[in-house]
C-alpha cells in the first residue's frame, strides 16, 4: 500500500496527499479520495490548503510550453527523415490500405533500381530478338548461304536463341 | 477515422491535459501494424495524435524547443523503423512513445557535453514594480529554472503525471519503477518546487488571482 494511504485522517494526511497528487482530486488514487473527502467538507483548514495547493498548480501550469505552431513542420520533417529511413516491410499488417502504401513504400525504396533492371532486361531481349529476326529473314528471302556472313549470322542467331532460352530457364 | 478526445476540466475550471479514448487506444494496435507495413497515412495519423504531447515531454524535460523536437523525431522514427515488430497493448502506442521519449530524454540530460543554463533563484524577491507581462514572464523563467533544478527522475516523473496528465501506474511502467517509488519521486519533487518558488506561490495567493 502506498505511503499516502497509511496513516489516519487529518491535515498531515492532507498535506501529503497535495504534496504529491496536486490539487486536482480527480487524480489522487480512489481510496485516498475517498478517505480525505468527508475530511476536507466543511474543514476549513482543509479548504485553504486545497486552495493554496491550486494556486500552486497553477504556478506550475505557467511554466513556459512547447509553441504548438512548430508541430506542423515537424511533423513535415519527421515524415521526410522517415522516407530516408531504411526498414523492414513486414506484411503482419493484410494488404494495404487504399493508397497503395505497401507498394509505394517499396516503390520508393527499391523503385529505381527495379525499374533500370528491368529496362536492362527489356532492351537485352530487344536486340536479341532483332538479330534473330534480321538473319532468319535472310535465310528466308534466299540470301545466299555460301555468304560468310551470312553464315556467321545464322551462328550467332544460334547462339542468341541458346541464351535466351537459357534466360527463359 | 475519428479522432476522439476527452476534454476533462481541473477543479479550477480550466481545461485538462486531452487524453485519447479508449475507441482511439483500441485502433492504434491496427495502426501500428499497418505503418509496418509501411503505411505512411497511418504514420502521420499517429503523429497527428501523439506528436503534440510527446514534444512537450521532452521540452519540459530538455527545457529547449529545437532539442526536443530532435527527441521527438527520433521517436517517431524507431516507431516508423520498428513498428513491424512492436506489440501494441490496450493502452494504444501512447505509452510505448513516452517511454522512448523518457529515456531519451534521461540520456540527453546526462549525456556529457549538455550544457544546462539554470538562472539562479535570488533570496529575495524584487519589489513587484514591473509590468504585468514582465512579470508573468519573469515567474515563467522562474517556474522553468525551478523545474531545471530538480533531479532528472523527479522532474521525468511531474512532467508526466502533472502535465501529461499520466497515472501513478502508467509512470511506474514508463520509468521502471513501483507506484511507490513514483508517489515519492512527485512528492519530492513538488516539495522541492514549493520552497523553490516559495515567494512566487505566497505573491499568488495574496494576489486573489485563485
Amino acid at each position: 500500500m502506498s505511503r499516502n494511504g497509511l496513516g489516519p485522517v487529518g491535515l498531515d494526511k492532507l498535506e501529503a496527499a497535495l504534496d504529491t497528487y496536486g490539487a486536482d482530486r480527480t487524480r489522487w488514487p480512489a481510496p485516498l479520495r475517498l478517505s480525505l473527502s468527508g475530511f476536507i467538507a466543511g474543514n476549513s483548514d482543509a479548504e485553504r490548503m486545497l486552495k493554496d495547493a491550486e494556486a500552486f498548480d497553477r504556478l506550475l501550469d505557467s511554466a513556459p510550453q512547447y509553441d504548438a505552431g512548430r508541430l506542423g513542420k515537424l511533423s513535415d520533417r519527421i515524415v521526410a527523415a522517415a522516407e530516408r529511413q531504411p526498414r523492414l516491410i513486414t506484411n503482419a499488417a493484410g494488404p494495404a490500405k487504399s493508397g497503395g502504401s505497401a507498394w509505394s513504400a517499396i516503390r520508393r525504396h527499391h523503385g529505381f533500381a527495379a525499374t533500370a533492371l528491368a529496362a536492362s532486361l527489356v532492351l537485352g531481349v530487344f536486340a536479341g530478338q532483332l538479330n534473330v529476326f534480321n538473319s532468319t529473314a535472310d535465310v528466308l528471302l534466299g540470301g545466299n548461304r555460301d555468304n560468310p556472313t551470312t553464315a556467321r549470322q545464322l551462328a550467332q542467331t544460334d547462339d542468341a536463341d541458346g541464351f535466351l532460352d537459357e534466360d527463359l530457364l | 477515422m475519428s479522432r476522439v478526445l476527452v476534454a476533462a476540466t481541473r477543479i479550477d475550471g480550466s481545461p485538462a491535459a486531452q487524453r485519447p479514448t479508449a475507441e482511439n487506444r483500441a485502433d492504434e494496435a491496427a495502426l501500428v501494424a499497418a505503418v509496418g507495413s509501411g503505411d505512411g497515412d497511418a504514420f502521420r495519423l499517429l503523429m497527428a495524435r501523439h506528436l503534440g504531447s510527446i514534444v512537450s515531454v521532452a521540452r519540459r524535460m530538455l527545457r529547449d524547443d529545437a532539442e526536443a523536437e530532435d527527441v521527438a523525431q527520433e521517436a517517431f522514427l524507431r516507431l516508423w523503423r520498428s513498428s513491424g515488430t512492436l506489440e501494441i497493448g490496450p493502452a494504444g502506442i501512447r505509452p510505448w512513445l513516452r517511454r522512448v521519449v523518457s529515456n531519451l530524454c534521461l540520456d540527453r540530460v546526462r549525456g556529457q557535453g549538455r550544457v544546462t543554463v539554470v538562472e539562479e533563484l535570488p533570496e529575495v524577491p524584487e519589489p513587484a514594480k514591473q509590468l504585468a507581462g514582465l512579470e508573468s514572464q519573469d515567474t515563467q523563467r522562474r517556474v522553468e529554472g525551478a523545474m531545471q533544478k530538480l533531479p532528472d527522475r523527479q522532474r521525468l516523473a511531474l512532467t508526466l503525471f502533472h502535465f501529461e496528465g499520466m497515472s501513478q501506474i502508467e509512470i511506474g511502467q514508463i520509468m521502471g519503477v513501483s507506484d511507490e517509488a513514483v508517489e515519492s519521486l512527485l512528492s519530492r519533487a513538488r516539495r522541492q518546487l514549493k520552497a523553490e518558488l516559495k515567494s512566487e506561490w505566497e505573491s499568488l495567493r495574496n494576489s486573489g488571482e485563485l
